[in-house]
């Protein structure tokens, strides 16, 4: 059910280079009659990676579902408007949005193995994906591609592990056979659901540094969400702070970690401040000043945030008002 | 021997048998020492036996071969009820607690059932035990007339906390107990972990993939791969300076909270091999960048970092036939490991276009 606002122009189609737009999203849960998602709003760019940050239950699968508008049963978006490439999502049909799913933007879930089909080979999955939205290509066609795709990917041995089931894989090769899913078709803006908790920190810098290689190449945009500093810093480039569903925080990753802003966003980062200093006494470890001049910036202006619950901080940094 | 310590591993090891005839090392030849009050770090890889190696320990697994000694008795010779006795002074506590708890059951029966088990207290002596228990665990005392699905998993986590500590053991095996927990909650068990260790002087063998909180909680670090302890030294020294490739891989590849800094890593190549039917030799050889010929011929040696402990082990030690030529000259050691390190994704990225091209050409 949705609540049609006045001016449906299709927001932020002018904004060079958007490629999502998010507006005052608001989604209710029925039985536990709590907002989940309480005036969400974002803008993505081609190619950058938006980090959503918050602890469990904090809502933010819930905006990630709400994005790709797959929403449970027993929750209903009150409001918000979805500009995707300029149009406007809110209007799509469901076919419509099938259509969009998978060819133009891709969930990638977490679970390795488990959130594979345990009874179809790795290959077959990535086949699957690539039918349903080319049907009318061939069999072998569309397994070479997916063999291509997993030897883009990073995955060693792509033939042998594209005729391997779920339960032959380890736990860091089935995530890339779920990314591999949500990469089939080349979709220009990815939704990642916390995909690399319960990896191991080596397979976790494996697969994140390959995968957000591939990214950068190919100016694929990510919506991340973790609940680690760690990721949030290296691999994101804007961070968005939720708590109890509301966005706390938004702004640019060295903005970020530099100045935050919100009592929240602090609380979070003095625990990282702490490992820091723990860590900047590791000796044998050679840390490495980035430079950060050649890195693409995506300093977003004009924020689709309400005016009274928000602050300008800086340029696209902005921070909602703490009730006392 | 008043200085015997707490619990004494010698020459652990576990095989399992999976299929035909295939064998699955678990646990390898591990031997290690965990004095009173003191808690050990037990990192790896999944798969890499850390849960096997702490349930053999306290003998919910049998091992093989091998000895286990706590508190000067050897644990693997004792039966029936000598052992049963034993249990009420060794525990564990699982990554998730529901696992181990009757959901049926209220929280007060939870955490007085191991009291009513191991000890004869009459009503009120077990009412005045559960409430000192609970205190310690930093519980309130209205959980104890729910059950355990209605509390949140924070609570859930310290009532099996609770209960663990219920009959007064000397050691406890925590196999990932902050794994499901937000940070700022985990940050709370680890907390209540640690106040209770200095008032209660007992021994924790603390699991977990969370680096962090390893290093939060534990005053010695013990890393495995593929069911063989490669390195075991005081915490932050091996934190500051890993010496196996294998410690300076995982500890390299921790991601920093910070963007404008990134880390040399040491980087394996490929993933963990499968356990079953492991080739001798180092386990890995395979993946290691400094590997050389003789490191596949046969099993490492031992290289003592640091001196002799008092029952002969020393404090800091590692398993690697490369270090063991720079065995007096660290600080070579560590500069060849540098050699091999390397920042970003720059190769990467090399990579993926060459892939790219490749394709379309």
């Amino acid at each position: 059910m949705v609540t049609e606002t006045p001016d449906a122009t299709p927001a932020g189609s002018t904004a060079s280079g958007e490629i999502l737009r998010v507006s005052d999203l608001t989604l209710h849960h029925l039985v536990e009659d709590r907002l989940v998602i309480d005036g969400a709003f974002m803008s993505v760019d081609s190619g950058e990676v938006l980090g959503v940050m918050g602890e469990s239950g904090s809502g933010k699968s819930a905006l990630l579902f709400g994005i790709i508008r797959l929403l449970l049963r027993e929750v209903e978006q009150r409001s918000g408007r979805i500009a995707y490439r300029g149009e406007d999502l809110m209007a799509k049909s469901n076919r419509q949005m099938e259509q969009l799913r998978g060819l133009e933007m891709a969930m990638i879930v977490p679970g390795g193995k488990f959130s594979l089909n345990p009874v179809e080979t790795a290959g077959s999955q990535i086949v699957d994906v690539l039918r349903s939205h080319f049907p009318d290509r061939s069999k072998k066609d569309l397994a070479d591609e997916a063999i291509e795709i997993l030897r883009i990917i990073g995955i060693p041995d792509p033939d042998i592990r594209f005729r391997a089931y779920p339960h032959e894989l380890s736990g860091g090769m089935a995530q890339r056979i779920l990314i591999a899913k949500a990469m089939a078709c080349s979709p220009q803006l990815l939704l990642g659901d916390e995909f690399t908790v319960g990896l191991d920190v080596t397979i976790q810098a494996q697969v994140m540094d390959h995968f957000h290689a591939l990214l950068r190449e190919r100016n694929t945009s990510l919506i991340l969400t973790t609940s680690d500093l760690g990721i949030a810093a290296t691999y994101c480039d804007t961070i968005a702070v939720i708590r109890r569903g509301q966005i706390v925080e938004y702004a640019p990753v060295l903005d970020f970690f530099a100045n935050p802003q919100h009592s929240y966003s602090r609380l979070l980062l003095s625990a990282a401040r702490e490992a820091r200093a723990q860590q900047k006494m590791d000796e044998a470890r050679v840390d490495v000043e980035r430079d950060t001049s050649q890195d693409r910036r995506f300093v977003h202006e004009d924020l689709p945030a309400p005016p009274d619950l928000y602050t300008l901080v800086a340029p696209g940094h902005l921070v909602r008002l703490e009730d006392e | 021997m008043t200085d015997e310590p707490l619990l004494q591993i010698r020459n652990l090891t576990k095989t399992f048998t999976v299929g035909k005839g295939q064998e699955l090392v678990a646990v390898s030849n591990v031997s290690l020492d965990l004095r009173e009050g003191e808690t050990l770090g037990l990192v790896g890889e999944s798969g890499s036996g850390k849960t096997t190696l702490g349930r053999v320990v306290l003998r919910l697994t049998e091992p093989d071969t091998g000895t286990v000694r706590f508190e000067g008795i050897d644990l693997l010779a004792l039966a029936g009820e000598p052992m049963r006795r034993m249990r009420s002074k060794m525990q564990i506590v699982y990554q998730d607690p529901m696992l181990g708890f009757n959901p049926r059951m209220r929280v007060r029966d939870i955490i007085s059932e191991p009291l009513r088990l191991h000890e004869t207290l009459s009503r009120t002596e077990l009412q005045k035990r559960v409430m000192e228990v609970l205190e310690l665990a930093d519980l309130d005392p209205r959980v104890l007339s729910e059950r355990p699905g209605a509390i949140r998993k924070a609570e859930q986590q310290q009532v099996a906390i609770a209960r663990a500590i219920a009959t007064g053991p000397r050691f406890i095996v925590l196999d990932e107990p902050t794994g499901l927990l937000d940070l700022s909650v985990s940050i709370h068990i680890i907390g209540i972990l640690r106040r209770l260790q200095e008032e209660q002087k007992i021994a924790y063998i603390f699991i977990s993939h969370d680096l962090s909180a390893v290093r939060a909680i534990s005053h010695r670090l013990a890393i495995m791969y593929l069911g063989q302890l490669v390195e075991t030294g005081p915490i932050e020294d091996v934190f500051a300076r890993p010496t196996h490739p294998y410690s300076e891989a995982l500890l390299s590849s921790v991601l920093l909270p910070d963007p404008k800094t990134t880390r040399q890593r040491l980087r394996l190549s490929g993933e963990i091999p499968s356990p079953i039917n492991l080739p001798p030799g180092c386990p890995l050889a395979p993946r290691c960048p400094l590997v050389e010929e003789r490191c596949t011929g046969g099993p490492p040696p031992l290289v003592a970092i640091r001196g002799n402990g008092e029952s002969g082990q020393p404090s800091w030690w590692s398993t690697c036939f490369p270090l063991s030529d720079n065995e007096e000259n660290l600080d070579n050691w560590y500069a060849i490991m540098q050699e091999h390190e390397s920042t970003e994704t720059e190769e990467l990225r090399a990579a993926i276009a060459a892939a790219r091209t490749e394709n379309e050409g």
